[in-house]
């Protein structure tokens, strides 16, 4: 949490649009985001409610499995198009205390994180904890800005002793993969 | 039980050696949650959420409200040696904390407000303490009161937790979505499991939680700019007499207003701090201090600040309704591990309820001892770069995602909450609507298909109930009353300027 209540700091810019060009960007992102975002919700609700047709409302007179899920598909529905109708007539308007505006650098380097997770997931088993766990670490440390210098430090830190304390501290076994014949 | 055999009985616990480490260890990392920038208590408890499977739920969950709570204390120091609030809450702290720091008065701020957090905790404790018999009275309940409850609770959190209604209903409905995936609770019927038995028990809350809270706060610190401050120096510890004596009344006054505001489910945590503030500031004879190093300025908001912590855990006690995100990862938490949060816990597992609420004497103490003593140990804390915290948390948020079932997949669920969660933030949809109905979903539908049960499937079973009626016009009247509000302001504003115009209009 970065909140800023005072003036004489040495400190950066704060968060949020800074510039007019990127205030409009993100105003006009703003406004498609909420557009994009109600209409998906509004999708999602229909999808539950076809979905939860599978499903009874009503077995013997009595409530089924069906009747829940058909109410909240309706919720949503209802609720996302009031959203979208919020929307349209100009309620979801930037703000200064709006959440501020992702530079696209940071969403980048965020998706490129989310890409090294998914591999972790993937690698994990074929490879070995240790091995995967390094090379996430190290690659998040870059991806933060961070000196690849420390992220080679960290990401052996890290992998060494997550692996033991999971292992030995908590008695969890964790996957060695490439180095199964090695540390067995 | 009555409340004192059953504190008695909460501090027997609290005292065994292993009870007693992680109280310690949960208050020095709530201290260090609450000094890391980007980095906030709902990520810290969702990320150490897999730990409490392995030593178990009593030191679980005392751990987890240690960091809850321990966090303020942490956000203290920031706010007055840095002017940088480690959580907002802190805020209203750095007012006069910072300015006494600058005097070179910075040891003796921290000090005031460690007592003041202290006097605060205490004071709350013991109001949960005597609150906590009330639970016998939900005892009962039907399944048509709790649906009425369950319903009242989340339409305040709702209403509480942003300006925007609608969206807060959005998200409280996609958090009932989520939670409708396993088997129907009644007739165990599998819903939206796609065949998979690994789904029958619901999406893995472990990992849901922590991308939502944990990963997409982690997100969204790479984005922010980094805060450096000039830390100031920390000068003598000891307040004067008169430090001691202007700062007796606002704790007084301060732990009133934050035990009350936090019983109030989706209180917003800024409330109690900016309310005794103000009400010290009425008070004060030294007005003109305010702003520029009132010593009251920290003693009241820092004292409502930690009694709000403590009692905002009573609905989640007496009633099972948490009021607060990390209030829900605890609920998670005790869910996990087959307890049930509320009145059923005093019944059925009275030794780990009041465990826990003697916990928070225990940890409260901790935290007084090693808040100002080990300032400069908390401080070095600021150092550790932003690259190497953010690294390091996600990578333990995947372990802890994939150590929970050593299922890879979870790591997966982990990454999807995680980006829905980023999403939501940046749409301004408030998690804390999610967090609740996915804890509460379950709890909700039971409740709702057992009331239609009961009734032969009559929807007006809700009516017969007067209590249930009562929550159910109250959740409406919640959520209605506001905006209708605003409206007729807007209304009696245009009409007042049209009178306006009319009147100038006139020869």
């Amino acid at each position: 949490m970065s909140l800023h209540t005072g003036s004489d700091r040495q400190e950066s810019a704060p968060p949020g649009p800074s510039s007019g060009s990127e205030y409009l960007w993100w105003a006009r992102s703003l406004l498609v985001a909420n557009l994009a975002g109600a209409l998906v919700t509004i999708g999602f609700g229909a999808a539950l409610l076809i979905t939860s047709r599978s499903y009874d409302v009503r077995v013997d007179n009595l409530p089924g499995p069906g009747l829940y899920p058909r109410a909240i598909g309706w919720a949503i529905l209802f609720l996302a198009t009031l959203w979208l109708v919020q929307t349209a007539l100009g309620r979801y308007r930037q703000e200064d205390d709006t959440e501020p505006a992702p530079t696209r650098d940071a969403l980048v380097r965020g998706l490129l994180a989310l890409v090294a997770l998914t591999g972790f997931a993937f690698a994990l088993i074929p490879l070995g904890y240790p091995v995967v766990a390094f090379l996430l670490v190290t690659i998040l440390v870059v991806l933060a800005r961070g000196s690849v210098r420390s992220a080679l430090v960290t990401g052996i830190a890290f992998a060494a002793l997550s692996f033991l304390l999971v292992t030995t501290g908590l008695g969890i076994q964790l996957p060695l993969g490439l180095l199964e014949s090695s540390l067995r | 039980m009555d409340p004192l055999n059953g504190l008695l009985l909460g501090l027997e616990q609290v005292f065994q050696p292993q009870n007693l480490i992680f109280a310690v260890v949960g208050c020095a990392l709530g201290m260090v949650v609450g000094i890391l920038p980007g980095f906030g208590p709902p990520a810290a408890t969702a990320l150490l959420l897999p730990v409490t499977f392995v030593i178990g739920p009593v030191p679980g969950i005392i751990m987890m409200a240690a960091i809850f709570y321990g966090s303020a204390y942490g956000g203290t120091i920031t706010a007055v040696l840095l002017n940088v609030p480690g959580e907002p809450s802190s805020v209203a702290t750095a007012l006069d904390g910072y300015p006494l720091a600058r005097q070179g008065r910075g040891g003796q701020a921290l000090v005031i407000a460690a007592v003041g957090s202290f006097v605060g905790g205490l004071v709350a404790t013991v109001g949960m303490v005597f609150a906590a018999p009330l639970a016998t009275l939900a005892l009962s309940f039907g399944p048509r009161e709790y649906f009425g409850l369950t319903v009242f609770g989340l339409s305040i959190v709702v209403g509480l937790s942003g300006r925007h209604v609608v969206k807060g209903l959005v998200g409280a409905a996609i958090g009932l979505s989520v939670a409708i995936v396993g088997l129907d609770p009644v007739l165990g019927t599998p819903r939206f499991t796609g065949g998979h038995a690994e789904l029958y028990d619901g999406i893995d809350l472990v990992a849901l939680i922590m991308g939502l809270f944990g990963l997409s706060e982690m997100l969204i610190g790479l984005e922010e700019r980094v805060v450096k401050g000039r830390i100031t120096r920390v000068g003598r510890i000891a307040p004067t007499r008169s430090d001691w004596r202007r700062s007796a009344g606002p704790m007084a006054r301060g732990s009133v207003i934050g035990f009350l505001t936090g019983l109030l489910p989706g209180n917003p945590g800024t409330a109690s701090a900016f309310g005794s503030y103000a009400l010290e500031k009425r008070l004060s004879r030294h007005k003109d201090e305010f702003g520029t190093g009132a010593v009251e300025g920290v003693a009241g908001p820092e004292t409502a600040n930690n009694a709000l912590n403590i009692s905002t855990m009573i609905p989640m006690f007496i009633l099972g309704i948490p009021s607060s995100v990390t209030m829900a990862i605890l609920m998670g938490a005790f869910i996990i591990h087959g307890l049930a949060p509320g009145p059923l816990l005093f019944r059925d597992d009275p030794d780990i309820a009041w465990a826990i609420i003697a916990s928070l004497f225990v940890s409260n103490l901790i935290l007084l001892v090693m808040n100002v003593p080990l300032i400069r140990v908390w401080l070095v804390v600021l150092r550790i770069p932003y690259p190497i915290l953010f690294a390091s948390v996600t990578g333990l948020m995947a372990l802890g995602a994939y150590a929970v079932e050593l299922a890879p997949v979870n790591i997966l669920i982990l990454v999807i909450a995680g980006v829905i969660g980023y999403i939501l933030r940046k749409l301004e949809i408030p998690l804390a609507p999610i967090a609740l109905t996915t804890v509460l979903g379950p709890l909700l539908e039971e409740n709702l298909v057992r009331s239609l049960l009961l009734a032969d499937g009559d929807a007006t079973t809700f009516t017969r109930s007067p209590l249930a009626l009562v929550f159910l016009i109250a959740a409406v009247a919640v959520l209605l009353v506001p905006p209708a509000l605003k409206v007729l302001k807007g209304v009696r504003r245009r009409q007042a300027r049209q009178l306006v115009e009319h009147e100038n209009a006139k020869p």
